[in-house]
């Protein structure tokens, strides 16, 4: 056996490792990235779902999916992910801390103007339940006494602890849905086994799934955007009717998937309508439909499930000192939030190697 | 002549080789494929157990009747869905009960029956990959008890199948919470 052949045979042998431990990579990133990002998805739509459901409402106990979930602990014994979801001990203290926030007044002022519901609500919790109610006799004017309801909805709203989805409005708590999904992922991707909540170099904990890791409790949902789709005027503006508009009823069915009867013959699907209350106001709840668009993103980066990237990072950091000074910090950065794409792909910032994972969805109540 | 004879021989040595390899290789491509297709197959019945809690009874005989339908492959038996974990072996599901009592010692939620938010779940397929080779005699590994030998699980064949997972070269399970919170069940 020559020298040629023996240098022919260990480059052939390492090529050959290298090229193997590259195929598989190849196959684990193609399969899994998309099962993260579905994953991910299934997990946002199911904390919008719990929040809607407003369990705290009925089970104050600490138990699955009412008020709270166990703590998620990592390999280790520590604390992963907390199971406190909701802001408060007792129903009153989550509803307000809930409802009398400046995010719920900033998301649900617009929609003020289209859902007499949605106004009295606020109304109710503006005035802490105490909205002046005006007396009323048997001369009153319609305008009164449609002021007196007005008034004693707002209050019983209050009292009774009416939130945006018992009105048919989908709204989304941004912190509390966050807790959710961040729960929901971790658990999902380490399979409920908290050996696979691992630490990495830097102390940063994450949850190791095929390869990925995943740093959920850098999850969130970072936006919810509300449109609503007024259905209540007819094509030649005319209302209260019970014909929907067919433009935006198209519009919307063509966003939501979800049919509107009526529109186009079609005989199926939600209903819409308008009334007018007895001082001559248009009521436009029930021919009103709120999509809020919710966007999330998780923060993921890749170690490898061959020895490759241990290889790699072998050679990496056996670097020699240049002109430019010490050796790339490959920490990973904290401030993900701020994730530009310049910091992914720069190692030289902060030596950023994670990715976000975002996505979208779309979530409708239909009353 | 010596050339000849040499040649000969050679040839009839490589040609066996070059035909055990090629079954090779076309085994490991069959086993991809296989392996793949129950990856795709496990992932529909994780996220069906993710999104109820539970595989409802629609939804299980329709992933029974997919999954069994790879029986059908002669390079594949024992394919079938996988229920639960009663603590040493996974539980399979028979195509029959749809809504039984947790048998004694199953220690995670039997994937056919409802739980509540974020209780675990183990659900995932498996199957026994068969491999080709050349001058191989044919056989029937059943997975019921009168086409086959009979013998690929342990346990009460009339009632759940125990499948002894060894015998499976493929199995990939999920341990999944279950992301469905139901109002009327009570923790």
């Amino acid at each position: 056996m020559s020298v040629k052949t023996i240098f022919y045979t260990l480059i052939g042998t390492i090529v050959v490792i290298v090229t193997g431990c590259m195929l598989v990579e190849l196959f684990n990133i193609s399969i899994y990235s998309s099962q993260i990002a579905n994953l991910a998805k299934v997990s946002a739509y199911q904390s919008c779902a719990l929040f809607t459901q407003e369990t705290y409402k009925t089970d104050l106990t600490a138990n699955y999916g009412a008020v709270a979930s166990p703590d998620i602990l990592d390999s280790e014994g520590n604390l992963y992910i907390s199971g406190d979801f909701y802001p408060g001990d007792t129903v009153e203290e989550i509803y307000l801390a809930l409802y009398k926030s400046s995010d719920f007044t900033t998301a649900m002022s617009p929609l003020r103007s289209t859902y007499t519901n949605l106004d009295l609500m606020m109304k109710g919790l503006e005035n802490n339940g105490h909205v002046t109610v005006p007396a009323i006799s048997w001369n009153s004017s319609n305008a009164d006494i449609q002021a007196n309801r007005n008034a004693t909805k707002a209050n019983q709203f209050y009292k009774d602890h009416y939130t945006p989805a018992n009105l048919g409005i989908p709204y989304m708590d941004i912190d509390t849905v966050s807790k959710m999904f961040r729960w929901n992922l971790a658990q999902l991707y380490s399979n409920c086994d908290s050996d696979l909540i691992q630490i990495d170099q830097t102390g940063k904990q994450f949850v190791n799934y095929k390869g990925f890791r995943c740093y959920v409790q850098d999850a969130q949902i970072t936006n919810c955007t509300y449109e609503v789709y007024y259905m209540g005027k007819d094509p030649t503006g005319n209302e209260p009717n019970n014909h929907a508009n067919e433009s935006v009823a198209a519009d919307f069915t063509a966003r939501t998937g979800i049919r509107v009867k009526d529109v186009n013959g079609d005989t199926t699907g939600i209903t819409v309508s308008t009334t007018k209350d007895i001082a001559g106001n248009i009521v436009k709840d029930n021919a009103a439909v709120t999509v809020v668009e919710v966007d999330y993103t998780m923060p993921v980066a890749y170690q490898g499930i061959t020895p490759l990237d241990t290889l790699f990072e072998f050679v990496w950091n056996n670097s020699v000192e240049g002109l430019s000074g010490g050796p790339v910090d490959r920490t990973v950065t904290e401030d993900f939030d701020n994730l530009t794409t310049s910091q992914v792909t720069s190692t030289n910032v902060n030596g950023s190697h994670t990715i976000p994972s975002a996505g979208k969805l779309l979530f409708v109540l239909v009353n | 002549m010596e050339d000849g004879v040499k040649y000969i021989f050679k040839t009839l040595l490589k040609v066996p080789i070059i035909i055990v390899v090629t079954y090779f290789i076309f085994n490991i491509f069959a086993f991809c494929f296989i392996y793949f297709k129950m990856l795709g197959a496990s992932y529909i019945v994780m996220q069906t157990a993710v999104e109820n809690n539970y595989l409802p009874a629609t939804e299980l005989t329709t992933l029974h009747n997919y999954i069994n339908q790879f029986n059908d492959i002669e390079m594949v038996s024992n394919a079938a869905l996988i229920v639960g974990d009663d603590g040493t072996n996974l539980v399979v599901y028979d195509g029959v009960t749809t809504d039984p009592t947790v048998p004694e010692g199953l220690t995670t939620s039997d994937a056919r029956r409802k739980t509540q938010y974020g209780h675990n779940v183990t659900v995932g397929v498996t199957c026994r990959f068969l491999p080709v080779w050349p001058l191989q005699h044919g056989r029937v590994e059943g997975f019921n008890p009168g086409s086959g030998d009979g013998t690929d699980y342990i346990g009460d064949p009339t009632t759940d199948m125990v499948v002894d997972i060894e015998a499976n070269n493929i199995t990939i399970t999920y341990n999944v919470p279950g992301l469905k919170y139901y109002p009327d069940l009570i923790n």
